[in-house]
């Protein structure tokens, strides 16, 4: 199979004509995630091809599939506990500026093999290589990455971060797939789905495609009226309990 | 069965958010206290954003006293003159607990104050009430007649004297006042209705009949908790509705049950009882401050 295959490229790579490389063609199940009142968290399906060109610019190294998913985007703290007069308290804080609420990254291989670790770095592939940059912090240099180690093993622990090394099936070297996972806690917004096309350690090919997070109904409706019409919002908010308090105490007088 | 909560924005089983609300809407109708200081560490412990269960908790607690004072109305037990004057000093009070609130909110240490409050508070309130009620207990066994404590403490002696009837009072409003506004404080930077510290503040310090505490201490504290969720709303925005309404079902009814078993114990008994709970869960929150964390780093996501 290998031999045919390698065949097969080197007849196609000697045909004259002019350059087009391969490149990706790619798809997700959803473009837009509904949060409503049963929302248990869902998972989305990114799919695809690589359409094959005149060039190979990788030679005849194999294909390698990455897909990250961003969400927006986000300033977070992290404070550090620490004991003073027997109790724990917040003691030390850094602010991060640009932190994903959301982050999952997928590929067919383990990341180490597919690319150097600064080509990883620099495009802001896997959890160690998120560049979260140190907005305001009064933590000497040295201390940061116990902080910044933080961020990434809690949202993991909240399944906000995650990593599939083998997450994406490679078919036949062209048809690729890959589910990733989003939990009930997901933040809402702006998220962006990108694949990449690698061959010999170099992105070859790149495609990303926006999705949208929602709540929708009368979830979105309350939060809305919540931010918007704080006003209002107590007012309903009060009169609900009181409505609900009273009605109990009719009810259980009947009895 | 799961359901999202618009504004903590997770996801959680109904019937364990039914199960916290009946627990506290008993202890509500038992004890004459909104429950806020059992149902805020709670929330918390399942999850839910700290913010979140303070503002939520103020929410839960209008309704399920609403619940507790329909029972106690209907047999004469509420001191609507006595829970006014409280309730005057309650709502200014409010004002500056919210305004510390946000102050803590912003140097990220609220949740240091709550906790710090609730242990402090719950401790001293549950030592108290257990010596005091216990003390009363044995001379009751003992057949000593019961003294009402405290009969003519410091709210005999101040001016401005006003009659309390269904008190069987005559005392001075200075007191009612400054213990109102000091319980008003607390409950908004708890997020509670502060019935677990004006319940021992009127039998102790005031010196009004068990009986009549728990119907009139839950009477102010809908009005309390009214404007502390009130003022959340409009303020943190961290009122979930949802959240609320969940709880209160479950609190309601077992605030009804709660009164009807309440109403069956002795002063002192109702006493001990509810000084046994208050120090239970204050030396459960002891612990969380003083036990080595899980882990030592805390992240949250700042607002915009």
């Amino acid at each position: 199979m290998a031999v045919v295959r390698a065949v097969l490229l080197l007849i196609l790579a000697c045909q004259a004509g002019p350059a087009f490389a391969e490149r990706l063609v790619t798809d997700i199940s959803e473009r837009q995630i509904a949060i409503t009142s049963n929302f248990k968290g869902t998972t989305l399906l990114i799919f695809g091809a690589v359409q094959q060109g005149r060039v190979f610019e990788g030679g005849l190294a194999d294909n390698d599939i990455v897909i990250v998913v961003r969400g927006p985007a986000r300033d977070m703290v992290v404070r550090k506990k620490e004991r003073v007069a027997g109790i724990w308290v917040n003691a030390d804080s850094v602010t991060f500026s640009g932190v994903p609420g959301y982050y999952a990254v997928a590929s067919n291989r383990p990341l180490k093999d597919i690319a150097s670790p600064e080509l990883l770095d620099r495009v802001g592939i896997g959890l160690e290589h998120l560049s979260l940059k140190v907005k305001e912090t009064k933590v000497p240099e040295a201390a940061i990455p116990a902080f910044r180690e933080a961020i990434i093993r809690q949202q993991k622990n909240a399944f906000l971060f995650l990593s599939a090394e083998r997450g994406v099936s490679l078919l036949a070297q062209t048809l690729f797939r890959a589910n990733l996972m989003f939990p009930a806690n997901v933040p809402v917004g702006d998220y962006r789905v990108e694949a990449y096309l690698l061959k010999d350690g170099r992105i070859v090919s790149a495609q990303s495609s926006p999705l949208s997070i929602n709540k929708s109904g009368i979830e979105r409706s309350l939060y809305i009226l919540a931010h918007e019409a704080a006003y209002l919002y107590g007012l309903i908010a009060v009169a609900l309990a009181v409505l609900a308090g009273w009605i109990a105490g009719l009810v259980f007088r009947k009895r | 069965m799961q359901i999202y909560l618009p504004i903590a924005e997770i996801s959680m089983n109904v019937f364990l958010v039914l199960g916290m609300g009946a627990i506290v809407g008993l202890l509500s109708g038992m004890f004459g206290v909104g429950g806020g200081f059992l149902i805020t560490p709670l929330l918390i412990f399942v999850g839910v954003p700290p913010a979140v269960a303070v503002a939520t908790g103020a929410n839960l607690i209008v309704g399920s006293s609403v619940s507790g004072v329909a029972a106690h109305w209907r047999r004469g037990m509420v001191d609507v003159k006595m829970g006014t004057v409280l309730l005057v000093g309650g709502v200014a009070g409010t004002g500056v607990g919210i305004w510390v609130f946000q102050l803590l909110q912003g140097i990220g240490q609220v949740d240091l104050m709550i906790y710090v409050l609730y242990v402090v508070f719950l401790g001293a309130v549950g030592v108290l009430m257990l010596y005091e009620s216990g003390r009363a207990i044995l001379r009751r066994r003992a057949g000593r007649p019961v003294r009402r404590p405290s009969r003519h403490g410091l709210a005999h002696k101040l001016p401005l004297q006003m009659r309390f009837r269904k008190s069987r009072l005559y005392v001075s409003i200075i007191p009612p006042l400054v213990i109102g506004f000091g319980v008003g404080a607390l409950a908004s930077a708890m997020g509670i209705g502060g019935g677990f510290v004006m319940v021992p503040a009127m039998i102790y310090l005031i010196g009004m009949p068990t009986s009549v505490v728990v119907g009139t201490s839950l009477f102010q504290i809908i009005f309390v908790s009214a404007s502390a969720s009130m003022l959340h709303s409009i303020n943190t925005q961290a009122v979930d509705v949802v959240l609320a309404l969940l709880l209160l079902l479950g609190a309601v009814v077992g605030a009804q049950f709660g009164a009807r078993i309440g109403a069956k114990m002795q002063g002192e008994q109702l006493r001990a009882a509810m000084g046994l709970v208050v120090l239970a869960v204050g030396l459960g929150l002891f612990f969380e401050l003083v036990a080595r964390p899980g882990d030592l780093y805390e992240i949250a996501v700042l607002e915009e």
